[in-house]
């Protein structure tokens, strides 16, 4: 059990360690509390060096309920008083602990797999329009017919530009040689019917319900990885499902926001964006409360070709999450301002 | 009594500490018509990390809670912040 000390107890303790008189530990105890509250009721906030901030909050009037009779009685707006410790008094009070960090769970849900791999996608995302987006392009200004069969490319692009992190760099002029063919042929042999063929799987996936399993969300995320050899397959690899519009999606138990953003945008980082959206119903990004109604934005570009839009909308989600997690010193806080820093439009 | 504000600042800090050292050795504290200090234990937990873009397991740690008298609240109560 704690031991509690009252009043009489910390005087005797000032008395004792300060080596003055009880009456004068008495009078400091009395002076800095009264100071405390004197400043509180004046300026509604005040800070103790070494031990903390006092604060006054503001309590919006809310509807409770009587205990005894059950019914229900209004809870008239008021100040409430809020203390936050000192950086180097929390650390102080948590020495016990101070050496634990985060552990791993091994997740028994498979989606937990997929962030991993997020992670090492991230810096790659934009990389592919620079690089090696050029054979393409020039293509699909001639053939305006041909749009359909380009969506495969930029994710042709995307495992070269993937693999070659991991060092096998003779692929990506192998891969260039490849799209580039790939584009010559599609220019020469350009028909009605193979462009519409290729054209109706996307669509179809665009219909797939927000009920489905999270599961699903694995399935765009393993071409990323598949090995270069799947390039030579011309047939338009499962895309990840993008929202054609806002769409409305009511939280299932278990859902996170990054599961949502890797099932509705292929890329869980992007829940940024649905934070941004919805941040008014979000207390905690990091635990949504099932059966919230949030409205999943749509792309103006795709995944990886983001409009200005886009990127601006990324960019103020991680400002807000920024602030977010600035404001509980969170030590992930920088994080966010770089993701704030990259996505912003120049 | 008559101090400077030098002395004044000492005493503060010297209260300051010394309730520092009562918190840390897990020690709750109840002043009178202001409000009670006391540590409380968070157990771990389980929680998504966005930044490590996993499930973790958040460490138990120690916080210091203050609890204001009932006489504190209801000073504060009414007062136009």
């Amino acid at each position: 059990m704690m031991e509690k000390l009252n009043t009489t107890d910390l005087i005797n303790a000032i008395a004792e360690k300060t080596g003055s008189t009880k009456t004068d530990a008495e009078f400091l105890v009395k002076n800095v509390i009264e100071l405390i509250e004197e400043s509180l009721e004046k300026e509604s906030s005040v800070k103790v060096k070494g031990l903390g901030t006092f604060k006054l909050k503001r309590v919006a009037s809310r509807i409770g309920r009587n205990l005894q009779t059950g019914e229900e009685v209004e809870i008239p707006p008021h100040n409430k008083v809020t203390f936050t410790p000192e950086k180097e008094l929390k650390e102080l009070v948590n020495k016990e602990y101070e050496f634990l960090t985060y552990k791993e769970v091994e997740e028994e849900k498979p989606v937990a797999s997929a962030p991993p791999e997020e992670k090492k996608e991230e810096p790659e995302t934009e990389k592919p329009l620079e690089s090696k987006s050029d054979p393409v392009k020039p293509e699909d200004n001639k053939e305006p017919n041909l749009p359909p069969p380009v969506p495969p490319p930029p994710e042709e692009e995307y495992d070269d530009v993937e693999s070659s992190r991991r060092g096998y760099h003779w692929i990506i002029p192998v891969a260039v040689i490849i799209i580039a063919i790939l584009a010559v042929v599609f220019y020469f042999r350009a028909c009605q019917d193979r462009s519409d063929d290729a054209k109706t799987p996307p669509e179809e996936e665009q219909v797939i319900s927000p009920v489905e399993e999270p599961v699903d969300t694995l399935a765009p995320e393993e071409p990323v990885v598949d090995e270069p050899e799947e390039i030579l397959e011309p047939e338009p690899r499962p895309m990840p499902v993008t929202p054609e519009e806002d769409l409305l999606y009511v939280l299932e138990p278990g859902n996170y926001l990054y599961q949502l953003a890797g099932k509705f945008y292929g890329d869980s980082l992007f829940w940024v964006l649905i934070y941004r959206e919805n941040a008014d119903k979000i207390d905690d990004p990091e635990e949504v409360t099932e059966g919230s109604r949030l409205v999943i934005p749509k792309l103006e570009g795709t995944r990886y070709n983001l409009s200005r839009q886009d990127s601006m909308n990324l960019s103020e989600g991680y400002r807000m999450l920024y602030e977010y997690y600035m404001i509980r010193e969170d030590l992930r806080t920088s994080n966010f301002y770089y993701g704030m820093v990259r996505y912003m439009p120049r | 009594m008559d101090i400077t504000q030098a002395e004044a600042g000492e005493k503060i800090e010297a209260l300051a500490g010394l309730l520092s050292d009562l918190f840390s050795e897990d020690k709750a504290l109840n002043i009178q018509r202001f409000g009670t200090f006391s540590t409380r234990k968070v157990e771990p937990r389980k929680g998504y990390s966005p930044v490590l873009g996993k499930h973790v397991i958040f460490p138990p740690k120690k916080v210091l809670d203050f609890n204001p008298s009932d006489i504190l609240k209801e000073k504060v109560k009414n007062i136009n912040i």
